[in-house]
């Protein structure tokens, strides 16, 4: 499937949307899984300041997020200058949805629809299965 | 076939761009509808204004509503609804029903004149309602909300603690209230002029609002897109209907004296013949620079000032300090008397204010509700808003309902009087009371 064809990518294509999500994507450790329907290229200009230091300290929460998997973590938080970093996981997968935002931002807003999207994906990959399981069957 | 029965439902788009948005509102609240609905009400967050704009969202939800439906609407931080909660998109919740008649009306320039913006309104309400003769009146009024006001060489901060003296900061904030209409909303006062001016209705309010910034917000009335105006859809009905203003904030041991305001009471300058905002810090025991542009959604949120509700009453409502000018708070609600406690609430009992204003409802089933709720709730919460969402669930079951995040919100009955605050949650529901429906 290509990536413009990716229903996950649609989802994060619409957080890429909002003014204040500078990047966004779907990342486990070492590995991003899925990225907006743009690439890496639809990012926000001003994430490439400190995208260096950001994809190192995505890759440590990513890892405590592998680490804990077993007891299902929901969401992690990290902030970094003028930064914040929000990891949404997905349910039995040790996938987070991970989102950019400037600090001052109204995170209340974009934590809804970062859940939105997870809620999203979600149904994506549980409409995926199903559709396996009649193929398979 | 039985048509006689009242039909209501909730619609919505997540579509991005205004037209195909609203056609798409339009279409997915109409199409149960048995017959055209006799009203049609719409929320939409502020994403619109870059997507096409609102007058085209109002073009296509018109492309689909006969041209005689009437429409009143906002925009709105967000929403909740059936289908969940969402911080971008646009709702809308049509009725349609025999036994029922309905008025719409506006009132423009709130900012500057906000009682005769008000009498405008209310005068085409009483007209369009007088030949009326159900016996339960209605009215669902959205105001257009507070706007930050841009300051030259300061722009548009929440906090500006010095530059400028105070003095000028707020001549200039006064200067921009009534030749630009970009200050307070003073939709109170619009709220209040509706109770003196329709004290027969009960009401909702809620105050249009943007994605929080308080740049901009506009009002919808059929198909015109409006700024610095009331909107309101009136109803009279034989359908019963209740109303309900719920906050459960605590009162803290944290009490105060307001010893000088500006002359409308919003703004504070002193307490307890104190500097008003290092006393409040002192108050509180936070440093000097605790509270700041980054804190503001995490502390003043927590910590609004109580004001009495009535006079001859010892409820405290609870009022959000908009910005901080030096050493004086702007507040959104006036202040008419000196007292006032701190008050405080925690992510709990914002939840359980849900239970609380349900609970008087619980006797009877719900055809449809109104809830204005405000902001802050849904900022606080962020995405565990989603409890809150299937507490109304729960109650409404399949009926329809939106919640809608304003700045600024009320009900009023003749019976309780108004109830005007911040942070809370204000429920209109209706339901089928059939000894008196036909």
């Amino acid at each position: 499937m290509s990536i413009k064809d990716d229903p996950i990518a649609k989802v994060l294509d619409n957080l890429m949307k909002l003014d204040d999500i500078l990047a966004c994507m779907v990342a486990r450790r070492n590995m991003i899984s899925v990225e907006p329907s743009g690439g890496t290229n639809s990012f926000k200009p001003e994430i490439y300041n400190v995208w260096d230091i950001v994809k190192r300290t995505m890759e440590s929460q990513l890892s405590v997020i592998s680490e804990y998997s077993q007891v299902n973590p929901k969401r992690l938080g990290f902030q970094l200058q003028d930064y914040e970093i929000l990891f949404y996981v997905i349910p039995d997968t040790e996938n987070a949805i991970v989102a950019i935002v400037r600090s001052l931002a109204n995170r209340g807003l974009i934590t809804v629809e970062m859940e939105n999207a997870r809620r999203e994906i979600i149904k994506i990959i549980e409409e995926d299965e199903k559709k396996k399981l009649t193929t398979t069957a | 076939m039985d048509d006689s029965n009242l039909d209501a439902a909730v619609g919505m788009s997540r579509k991005w761009d205004a037209r195909e948005a609203g056609r798409e509102v339009a279409e997915s609240t109409i199409k149960n509808l048995k017959r055209p609905p006799n009203f049609f009400v719409l929320f939409s967050t502020i994403h619109y204004e870059k997507y096409g704009g609102f007058q085209e969202l109002l073009n296509g939800v018109y492309d689909v509503l006969p041209d005689n439906v009437p429409l009143i609407g906002g925009t709105v931080t967000g929403f909740s609804n059936n289908y969940g909660v969402f911080a971008r998109g646009v709702t809308a919740l049509a009725v349609s029903y025999p036994y029922m008649d309905v008025a719409v009306g506006y009132g423009r320039n709130t900012k500057r004149n906000p009682k005769k913006a008000a009498r405008q309104c209310a005068t085409m309400i009483k007209n369009g309602l007088k030949d009326s003769t159900y016996e339960n009146k209605f009215l669902l009024h959205l105001v257009s909300g507070s706007i930050m006001p841009d300051i030259p060489f300061i722009g548009r901060r929440k906090i500006i603690r010095s530059g400028l003296s105070t003095k000028l900061l707020l001549s200039l904030f006064g200067f921009s209230e009534y030749f630009f209409q970009k200050g307070y909303g003073r939709d109170d006062e619009v709220v209040e002029e509706m109770t003196k001016q329709l004290p027969e209705c009960k009401m909702l309010s809620g105050g249009t609002i943007d994605d929080g910034a308080a740049l901009r917000n506009f009002q919808f009335f059929n198909k015109n897109v409006f700024t610095n105006s009331i909107v309101c859809l009136g109803i009279s009905t034989k359908y019963g209907l209740e109303v309900k203003t719920t906050h459960n904030m605590k009162k803290t041991d944290i009490v105060f004296k307001i010893t000088k305001t500006s002359k409308d009471g919003r703004m504070i300058h002193e307490i307890n013949d104190k500097p008003a905002v290092t006393e409040f810090l002192r108050l509180l025991n936070w440093s000097n620079d605790f509270l700041n542009e980054e804190t503001w959604f995490k502390t003043n949120y927590f910590f609004p000032l109580g004001f009495r509700i009535r006079n001859d009453s010892d409820d405290f409502g609870p009022r959000l300090i908009g910005a901080i000018f030096g050493e004086s708070f702007i507040t959104l609600i006036r202040s008419k008397d000196p007292d006032a406690p701190l008050l405080t609430i925690d992510g709990k009992s914002i939840l359980e204010t849900v239970v609380t204003n349900l609970k008087s409802f619980s006797d009877n089933k719900p055809e449809f509700g109104l809830i204005s709720s405000c902001t802050t709730r849904l900022e606080t919460l962020e995405e565990e808003i989603y409890q809150s969402r299937d507490l109304l669930l729960k109650y409404f079951g399949n009926s329809p309902f939106i919640v809608f995040y304003v700045g600024g919100e009320s009900t009023y009955s003749p019976e309780k009087g108004l109830n005007y605050a911040n942070m809370s949650f204000n429920s209109a529901i209706f339901w089928n009371n059939e000894a008196l429906c036909r």
